[in-house]
């Protein structure tokens, strides 16, 4: 009897429970404004940034970014992303706007914007376009038109406050409280010192450190704490030293051996150095090519250890996996997927890599035909999965730098 | 007689061949010739190959380009797609033309006013310097020297021959 009865039980006891109804309109906020293990993702074809969670390969939020490459500068202490936007009245024609839009780090609202003058460099570079000063209050964006200039936005009052020019002297890298570098045709630097209202309180222009016809720098350079370190097409490091008043030239070494040189190892690639500032590891993206592929994809990533000036690691790199319009298109089950890019499909070619901050620092691998990363750790160069950013192309990589520390507003 | 006729008759025949067979070989060399002298008109690399052909990514002017080429999307390898600005501003390139072994100086203006024209990326960067080093670098946007800026395609045009060092 009681058998007979069970299943008009677990109807009736069913039919009450219905679905709550929910709320029209509610839209999401990030519980945090940053995360170590967080990364923004750059994808030139669809304007727009996406933020990822590398733990567990979601996606969290995107910005769109306007015409050309999307580009961003993270605050230290306020909850605020400054993003140097272009757009055309009608699309890719019209009146030209630019403008550095100010998000929110957690509702990826924006919140204000400054207007700028309309003459911000385009280019694929995913550095050197914009810097954030070290005491977060002043924003300085490369225009090219191509005379060279710096617009000041002060991120205090939320205002352009100034133009600075910088005649032969291209792309801007913070390196100090009010201070900015821009690289010099003659392979010196013109640093610029700002003063509280935003004006030029000191211009500094340095003798050449490296020889621009025979062996340039490239631009994709990375910061560790007051250094900045730049690598010329033949693989040799320049590391500029500010933390002083006037920059400090190091010793100049060698990223390739003679026995490298001769197998024809050579760094490139469209984002080619990441870092690890803590444990003072320098991640290079390499490949085998002749001269001029200082733009190549990479076949591996080598591994230096900055004070000791060698190499410590050599991490074979894997197919990131394809995506169609941003959609993943995976070959069978994860297993077989797996398989299969790991052993029989040939990389498409690894562009980008960057490295997270932290204590158990992860290292980001992107191609720019797909949407897809790899995620390595950064110590011991596992592969540890494939994630899908949401993006169709992938341009560069923005991990967050290791002083950004504040939490929820 | 009637033999001699024969005779006659064959060796007119033969005749009558051979001069056409000559003038064939006459006409057919001309032609040639005139197929020759057309393909090297400007004294540019046969169309056919590789680096004679626009379509391909090996054509002997894109050596520095990194872009679109404009002649895959309504221009040719020295004019605009339809519709386009054609910035005035640039970057140039040195290439070696293979048909007659000289440096010619190659002007990559992009054109500009559309949205990226798409189709094969060509991603060549024989003598390319950074940005810092602009007019080596064909990672500038150069359609800022344009009233309309956003990104369309590229143009290889012959601006001259190569002689000085810094080319």
């Amino acid at each position: 009897m009681f058998a007979a009865l069970l299943p008009l039980f677990f109807f009736v006891g069913t039919a009450g429970a219905d679905v709550p109804v929910e709320a029209v309109g509610r839209v999401e906020t990030l519980d945090r404004s940053f995360d170590p293990h967080w990364l923004w993702a750059a994808d030139a074809s669809n304007a727009k940034l996406a933020l990822v969670d590398l733990d567990g390969g979601t996606v969290l939020g995107q910005i769109s970014t306007g015409w050309g490459m999307p580009d961003a500068a993270f605050s230290r202490t306020r909850s605020e992303i400054y993003v140097p936007e272009t757009y055309y009245s009608r699309g890719t024609r019209g009146v030209r706007t630019d403008v550095a839009t100010i998000y929110d780090a957690r509702s990826l609202a924006v919140v204000d914007e400054v207007i700028l003058p309309s003459k911000r460099a385009i280019n694929p570079l995913p550095i050197g376009n914009s810097a954030l000063s070290d005491d977060d209050r002043f924003l300085a964006i490369f225009n090219m038109t191509p005379a060279t200039s710096l617009s000041i936005v002060d991120l205090e009052t939320r205002s352009l406050v100034g133009e600075v020019s910088t005649p032969g002297c291209s792309l801007v890298y913070a390196i100090g409280a009010r201070k900015f570098a821009t690289i010099c045709a003659d392979g010196g630097l013109l640093i610029i010192e700002l003063d509280d209202a935003g004006g030029v309180a000191r211009r500094v222009r340095t003798e050449p450190f490296f020889d621009p016809q025979s062996d340039p720098v490239t631009e994709k350079a990375v910061r560790w704490h007051d250094r900045w370190i730049f690598v010329s097409f033949g693989g040799l490091v320049h590391l500029v030293d500010f933390s002083g008043p006037e920059p400090r030239f190091e010793s100049v070494w060698s990223l390739l051996s003679v026995e490298d040189q001769e197998r024809s190892w050579r760094i490139g690639g469209l984002q080619h150095l990441a870092l690890h500032a803590a444990s003072g590891r320098l991640y290079s993206l390499v490949h085998k090519g002749g001269a001029d592929t200082h733009k190549q994809a990479g076949e591996e990533v080598w591994v230096y250890d900055l004070e000791a000036r060698e190499r410590v690691e050599r991490i074979e790199l894997h197919n990131p996996s394809f995506t169609f319009m941003g959609y993943p298109l995976p070959i069978g089950s994860d297993w077989l997927n797996d398989f299969l890019l790991d052993h029989i499909v040939p990389t498409i070619g690894i562009d980008q890599i960057a490295v997270t901050q932290g204590d158990d620092p992860l290292l980001l691998t992107g191609a720019k035909y797909t949407g897809a990363l790899c995620v390595y750790d950064a110590r011991s160069g596992v592969l540890l999965r494939r994630i899908f950013t949401g993006n169709s192309t992938t341009q560069g990589l923005f991990a967050l730098p290791s002083r950004v520390t504040h939490g929820p507003r | 007689m009637r033999i001699n006729r024969v005779r006659e008759a064959i060796a007119f025949v033969a005749l009558a061949l051979s001069l056409i067979v000559a003038c064939v070989a006459i006409l057919s060399r001309d032609v040639a010739w005139a197929d020759r002298d057309l393909s090297t008109t400007g004294v540019e690399p046969d169309p056919s190959t590789p680096q004679g052909d626009p379509n391909d990514e090996r054509f002997w002017r894109y050596c520095s380009i990194d872009g679109f080429p404009a002649s895959a999307s309504g221009g040719t390898v020295s004019s605009c797609p339809p519709g386009t600005l054609m910035s005035p501003v640039t970057w140039i390139g040195t290439c070696r033309n293979p048909a007659d072994g000289k440096d010619y100086i190659v002007s990559y203006n992009d054109c500009c006013g559309k949205g990226p024209a798409g189709g094969a990326f060509i991603h060549r960067n024989e003598g390319d310097k950074p940005v810092y080093y602009a007019h080596k670098s064909n990672d500038v946007g150069w359609c800022m020297g344009s009233a309309d800026a956003a990104y369309n395609s590229t143009v290889s045009i012959v601006i001259g021959v190569a002689d000085g060092p810094d080319h």
